[in-house]
């Protein structure tokens, strides 16, 4: 019984020693929910998008709702807010749709307190149909096409180098 | 010994309308401060150090309408520093700034580590710090050279500034939490609305680069970050993260937003490092290439009257130290060596001076720096043209990148043809006129360097 103790403390601050730097004890090891919790960033590869589903017909509505205000009617906006369509827009210069899909996700709707907006409250859903949407807008995915983890970082943008796989295979 | 400098007798020596004036409430200037000397006289302790009434115009401005930048005055400005309150900002959140209670901060250390952490502010504190003067520099500074509207070395190269920056090496946070083999990425990121992020190489963190809680030996501004940051010696402005939360390590690039939608002109072929995006090849022209700009006499500057001038300017480079600024009094016919001013600092300001006759007649002064790799700063008619990496000449002229970063990445042979960025590193030209005023003559250029405006792609 006493040995028990004995093993668990021993184990409790081999632990312990692990859950800090280990040259100067300091900090906490976050639990693996934590750290994904907070960790919004989505690379190329997708590998950190969550489970979920969206077409840029399920899109559309979110988008008239959440978004058209700032990014206008089907995103052609004009003035102060960035255009999500037409010739002025920008997100078709991105290389990759994951930054598209992290964006969104991030980072909008931008706060409106008056009308209740504010970033961080989409759920990956709705990103995967707003997503959808600005590319479906923007001709690089059909209206009924699904975007999901698996799909959405297959998609290909038109301004993706050609000479990408040479110089740098993936 | 002066006893009497200040005492009554003194004021009335020295500014016999002042003594009145103080108590009537003193003589108005045309700028609205009370002429002449005086004394304040203080009922206790005096909490923080104040600018004098005659230096209070010297400020941060806008330039382009948009009120979430604001460009450090260089023209009014001494030797290398830059004081806090006047260290330049750019921001994409329209003026969002988040005003962060240090004692709720948290940085978290994750990805492809063996010890995920979380660390508080204390804890950060706790830790070996290091101190290094470096300068930051937007990637869209100097980009307004050619804009007629553009008047000021504050107006056209705000978006500089040099500081000493405090803060733990982020080598030292990486080797606590261990590095997996094959990270050889990071990205930091903003506790801000916008969450920028911005990927950076892993040689990059364990070279130079700082988490950094103080800025010229305070705490860090709330603008430039408060309570901690990331400070990557001599890269664009943009990477160099404020209000950082989060590292995460990663295996490539991450494409944030702001790595996909622009800054990207001044990599080769077009679409630039889209190129390499994606793929290990990420890092090197993310560095500020060799610059200089006379400070004075400059835009907006009025020489009263011909006789000695002492002329002053910054130079700066993302690939070292300076070695050398030469600077023309006659619009490039003769050249003459300035003398560098102590200290000179890898990736800082560095300030040089050269005494000046001016004759009275028409002077277009320019500087032209060049740093320890031996790039110098281009002409407008050498960048003036589509970025073009297999031109000889461009190459040339911008020179190669040769940063052991491209060269481990890519291997030799591209590295020797990819232009390093220059664009925005352009000659600037100071016109002073027979009356003493000082103007941008660069705006009369930008029909001939057409090409190279239509081309840039930089938002701010
Ligand atoms: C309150 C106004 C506002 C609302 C509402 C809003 N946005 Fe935005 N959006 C912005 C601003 C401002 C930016 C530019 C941010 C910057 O430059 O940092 C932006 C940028 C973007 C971008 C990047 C565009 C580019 O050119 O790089 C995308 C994509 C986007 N928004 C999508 C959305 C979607 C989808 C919604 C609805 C869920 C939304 N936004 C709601 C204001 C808004």
């Amino acid at each position: 019984m006493r040995w028990l103790g004995l093993l668990v403390i021993t184990l409790m601050a081999a632990s312990e020693g692990f859950a800090q730097l280990p040259t100067f004890n300091l900090g906490r090891t976050p639990s693996a929910d934590e750290i994904r919790a907070q960790d919004i960033t989505v690379g190329p590869s997708g590998k950190e998008l969550p489970p979920g589903r969206g077409t840029a017909k399920e899109g559309a509505a979110i988008f008239e709702k959440r978004c058209a205000h700032c990014h206008g009617v089907n995103g052609a906006a004009e003035g102060q807010f960035p255009s999500l369509s037409g010739a002025k827009a920008r997100v078709v210069n991105y290389p990759f749709a994951t930054t598209i899909w992290d964006f969104i996700n991030s980072a909008m709707p931008r706060k409106v307190p008056d009308i209740g907006t504010r970033e961080g409250t989409l759920t990956a859903a709705e990103v995967y149909s707003l997503t959808a949407f600005v590319l479906y807008r923007n001709n690089i995915v059909k209206e009924m096409d699904v975007l999901d983890a698996t799909s959405l970082p297959k998609v290909k943008m038109p301004k993706r180098d050609p000479h990408l796989d040479k110089v740098a295979p993936r | 010994m002066n006893k009497n400098k200040y005492g009554r007798r003194g004021f009335l020596k020295g500014g016999a309308a002042l003594v009145g004036g103080l108590a009537a409430g003193g003589i108005p200037t045309a700028s609205g401060q009370e002429a002449g000397t005086r004394l304040i006289h203080d009922a206790g302790i005096r909490p923080l150090g104040e600018v004098s009434r005659f230096e209070r115009k010297i400020v941060r401005r806008g330039f382009g309408g948009n009120i979430a930048n604001a460009l450090t005055p260089h023209q009014d400005l001494h030797g290398i520093i830059t004081p806090s309150e006047l260290h330049f900002i750019v921001n994409h959140e329209n003026g969002a700034t988040p005003d962060i209670d240090p004692r709720q901060h948290r940085l978290l250390i994750h990805g492809m580590v063996d010890r995920p952490v979380e660390l508080t502010m204390d804890d950060i504190k706790l830790l070996p710090s290091v101190s290094r003067i470096c300068f930051i520099e937007c990637n869209g500074n100097s980009g307004s050279q050619f804009d007629k509207d553009a008047v000021t070395v504050q107006d056209i190269h705000g978006r500089s500034s040099c500081a000493e920056w405090t803060g733990v090496p982020l080598s030292l946070l990486l080797k606590e939490v261990g590095v997996k083999p094959g990270a050889e990425w990071l990205i930091g990121v903003a506790a801000d609305p916008g969450r920028h992020g911005h990927s950076f190489p892993m040689s990059k963190a364990m070279d130079d680069a700082i988490v950094a809680y103080a800025q010229n030996g305070q705490a860090l501004r709330i603008e430039n970050g408060y309570p901690l940051r990331l400070v990557l010696p001599g890269w664009s402005g943009r990477i160099n993260v404020k209000w950082l939360d989060r590292i995460k390590v990663v295996d490539e690039p991450y494409m944030n937003r702001q790595e996909s939608f622009a800054y990207m002109e001044q990599a080769p072929l077009g679409m630039g490092a889209y190129a390499f995006a994606g793929a290990k090849a990420f890092g090197f022209h993310h560095e500020s290439f060799t610059k200089s700009v006379i400070t004075y006499p400059s835009g907006g500057q009025r020489l009263a009257k011909p006789g000695m001038y002492q002329i002053s300017g910054l130079a700066w480079s993302g690939g070292g130290a300076i070695r050398k600024v030469e600077v023309t009094a006659d619009d490039g016919r003769s050249w003459k060596e300035a003398e560098l001013q102590a200290p000179v600092l890898s990736r800082a300001f560095t300030r040089f001076t050269l005494g000046w006759k001016w004759d009275g007649g028409e002077a277009i002064l320019k500087s032209r720096s060049t740093d320890e790799r031996g790039n110098v700063q281009p002409t407008p008619e050498q960048v003036g043209g589509t970025p073009n990496p297999t031109s000889p000449e461009q190459v040339a002229v911008w020179g190669a990148d040769t940063s052991a970063t491209c060269r481990n990445l890519l291997g030799d042979d591209l590295c020797s043809r990819l232009p390093v960025r220059a664009q925005r590193s352009i000659i600037q030209s100071w016109r002073v006129n027979r009356d003493g005023n000082v103007t941008n003559p660069m705006p009369a250029m930008a029909n001939k360097l057409a090409a190279f405006l239509v081309n840039d792609t930089h938002e701010h």
